[in-house]
């Protein structure tokens, strides 16, 4: 099959999308959404732990293998076209019967992404520091 | 998933996830005595990564068989690791090397969220400059 981290990659690509949207948008949304206010209420720092959308839109294309691995499923019906709502799971998992080289092609990918995404987000946070000495400087001057 | 007496080497992962931690640790090491470069704070983090792909290459050159050649040992003790039990042990096994991989990677993305919010309250001492 597409290993585990092909399925993952997935999610987090959608998730790293998310992020940036919020990153972006997160006066608006302090401003339109109760969620976000409430957040913003909390901690004025909670768009500092927004990664954790990543990691969460990453386990959501974990489950079908989780109940996998947890024996609450067999794997025949975690094949099942249900399953697909995981990223397309079920579908992938036909690539594995039917394609050898492009399910290694997909192992390569979700790599590749996986990569990138870990270091895009340690070069948001750079940005981030880089921002608020900037803006500290400016406030002293 | 195989048990670690099946398996007779560690795999890419599993050289990735040692080279990590030594990188992880040169980096704290970094921190520790360059701690008023801002410069050093940022950037040390792309170390374990580097020193991740450094340690895993030859990987790619010997397609994962077992014998390896010795010069590999250049790059972080390649050889010499690849077929030792007790590394195979421990590094064989993919999920235990993505959850250590993963917490190191949370470590550091926690030590930059303090670095955030210590440089939006206090600047950076060396005259608020990214020397």
């Amino acid at each position: 099959m597409p290993a585990k981290h092909f399925y993952f990659s997935i999610g987090a690509s959608i998730g790293s999308i998310a992020m940036l949207y919020i990153n972006v948008r997160k006066e608006q949304l302090v401003k339109r959404f109760s969620l976000f206010k409430q957040l913003e209420k909390q901690n004025s720092y909670w768009y500092l732990y927004s990664p954790l959308i990543i990691f969460f839109f990453g386990v959501w294309g974990l489950i079908p293998d989780i109940i996998h691995a947890l024996s609450i499923l067999p794997k025949e019906v975690t094949r099942t076209e249900v399953f697909n709502l995981f990223y397309f799971h079920s579908y992938f998992e036909y690539i594995e019967d039917t394609n050898k080289d492009l399910d290694q092609i997909l192992n390569w990918i979700g790599q590749l992404i996986l990569i990138v995404i870990s270091l895009g987000t340690i070069m948001y946070y750079i940005s981030l520091v880089n921002d608020a000495v900037k803006n500290f400087s400016g406030k002293e001057n | 998933m195989l048990e670690a007496n099946h398996i007779l080497h560690i795999t890419g992962a599993g050289h990735f996830c040692i080279s990590f931690i030594i990188g992880f640790l040169l980096m704290m090491l970094l921190n520790k005595n360059f701690s008023a470069s801002l410069k050093v704070q940022l950037y040390s983090s792309f170390l374990p990564f580097l020193v991740g792909l450094y340690g895993a290459a030859p990987y790619f050159f010997h397609n994962g068989e077992c014998n390896t050649n010795s010069l590999y040992n250049v790059f972080i003790f390649y050889s010499l690791i690849h077929n030792n039990e007790f590394m195979v042990k421990i590094f064989s096994n993919l999920n235990a090397t993505a959850l250590i991989c993963s917490v190191l990677y949370v470590l550091i993305l926690l030590r930059y969220i303090r670095l955030v919010k210590y440089t939006s309250q206090y600047g950076w001492p060396s005259h608020n400059s990214t020397d």
